[in-house]
């Protein structure tokens, strides 16, 4: 049963430590400096709300859409969920969060 | 003593000798020595207002040599070499081009060895005590503006490198002489027929190129730091009206980055250095092809912001 659990609950991301990333933000936009790869990143309001929210905690796809249409209110909520996955995607291969195993 | 004060004759006995001359420009120390009379008559009148230090008071940055290399080429098209410490990073130049020589030879010491400045790619100017950081690629005519700037009322800070203060964030000025090319020269020559530009240097490897001297008063405040307020990316395009747009700072930062020598290398504080300069400025593209225009919409902004 807690198995069937587990396996129900969708993936959730993280980032593995808080002081790698040193994030300044101007207005919706954001500049991440990761200190592990030394590579800065430029970030739109979409990606820096994202990464923002990660970073607070643990976090699915599914819950990063519903926080971020609260924000931008999306016109197409499917649409938004297609980008958050490519950008999760992207963030994973930039080193800038990992999956989440409880 | 200022290199001005000494004759050609008297400089070159101080460059044949063991311990050269010590040139202080901006923050940088840099001994040199040569047995080239016309290099050494070239320098003077572009370094006129530099102060030569002593060598036994002075820590040295560069020690810098530049000799013919000893081989048969002495007589038959002679050559010369840039080096630093016994390096020899380039492969001999015409000794008809010493000066365009050393000048990139100190611009390589500076790249590379001043890691623990942030070093960026770009022109510095002031105005009211306020400095606009003009960051540019190649080709972008960014030279040619800040060198009409500081013949127009600016403080000339630098023409290559914004070096910046990691303890402070502010700029340490480096008002070397400003190396215009091919069609600029004319151009700055109509601008400003008064100022003096060395001789020109033809079939280099960026074309022609005219050294301007800079004005004495940016070489006297060369201990002065300059204190970030704009950053206008200049891009020079023919015949386009000037066209001074606001730069969101994010985008900004990225394109300031790109134009570092070291940012990577200066890694977190390098990212801190940058972040707090572009807080503190505000950012504009400026596209230009009147220099007049573009130096009038300059001091407009300075005046009013």
């Amino acid at each position: 049963m807690n198995e069937l659990a587990q396996e129900s609950q969708p993936q959730k991301w993280f980032v593995p430590d808080r002081d790698v990333l040193l994030i300044k933000q101007w207005g919706d936009n954001a500049i991440v400096y990761h200190s592990k790869s030394g590579e800065t990143h430029q970030l739109n309001d979409i990606g820096t709300a994202a990464l923002l929210k990660i970073q607070q905690q643990p976090v699915s796809i599914e819950a990063l859409a519903n926080h971020i249409n609260n924000y931008y209110e999306v016109e197409n909520p499917g649409e938004l969920t297609i980008r958050l996955q490519r950008l999760i995607k992207e963030f994973e291969m930039l080193g800038l969060i990992e999956p989440f195993s409880e | 003593m200022k290199l001005g004060s000494y004759s050609i004759s008297e400089l070159t006995n101080k460059t044949v000798s063991k311990n050269g001359i010590i040139l202080l420009v901006g923050p940088f120390s840099v001994r040199l020595r040569t047995r080239d009379r016309q290099f050494v008559s070239t320098l003077r009148d572009l370094y006129l207002d530099f102060s030569i230090g002593s060598a036994d008071k002075q820590i040295i940055d560069f020690h810098i040599d530049m000799f013919s290399p000893p081989n048969h080429r002495r007589w038959i098209k002679p050559q010369i070499n840039f080096s630093i410490d016994g390096l020899f990073p380039f492969s001999p130049f015409s000794v008809s081009h010493a000066t365009p020589l050393f000048e990139w030879g100190f611009n390589w010491c500076i790249a590379r060895n001043a890691q623990n400045y942030l070093l960026l790619h770009a022109a510095v100017l002031e105005k009211n005590n306020r400095s606009v950081i003009l960051p540019a690629l190649p080709g972008s005519g960014k030279s040619t503006l800040a060198a009409a700037l500081s013949h127009t009322g600016w403080r000339f800070l630098s023409d290559e490198f914004c070096i910046v203060n990691p303890r402070d964030g502010k700029i340490i000025p480096i008002p070397r002489p400003t190396p215009l090319k091919n069609e600029s020269i004319q151009v700055f020559r109509n601008f400003s027929p008064d100022a003096f530009i060395g001789p020109l240097f033809h079939n280099t490897r960026k074309g022609t190129i005219g050294h301007l001297r800079p004005p004495p008063s940016a070489v006297e405040q060369q201990n002065n730091p300059g204190i970030p307020h704009w950053i206008i990316f200049p891009k020079y395009q023919s015949n386009s009206d000037t066209n001074l747009i606001s730069l969101d700072k994010s985008f900004s930062l990225m394109k300031l980055a790109s134009n570092a020598f070291n940012y990577e290398i200066q890694s977190e504080i390098g990212f801190k250095l940058l972040t707090t300069m572009v807080d503190k400025c505000t950012c504009y593209n400026l596209v230009f092809s009147d220099l007049n225009s573009a130096i009038s919409q300059l001091n407009t902004l300075a005046d009013n912001d």
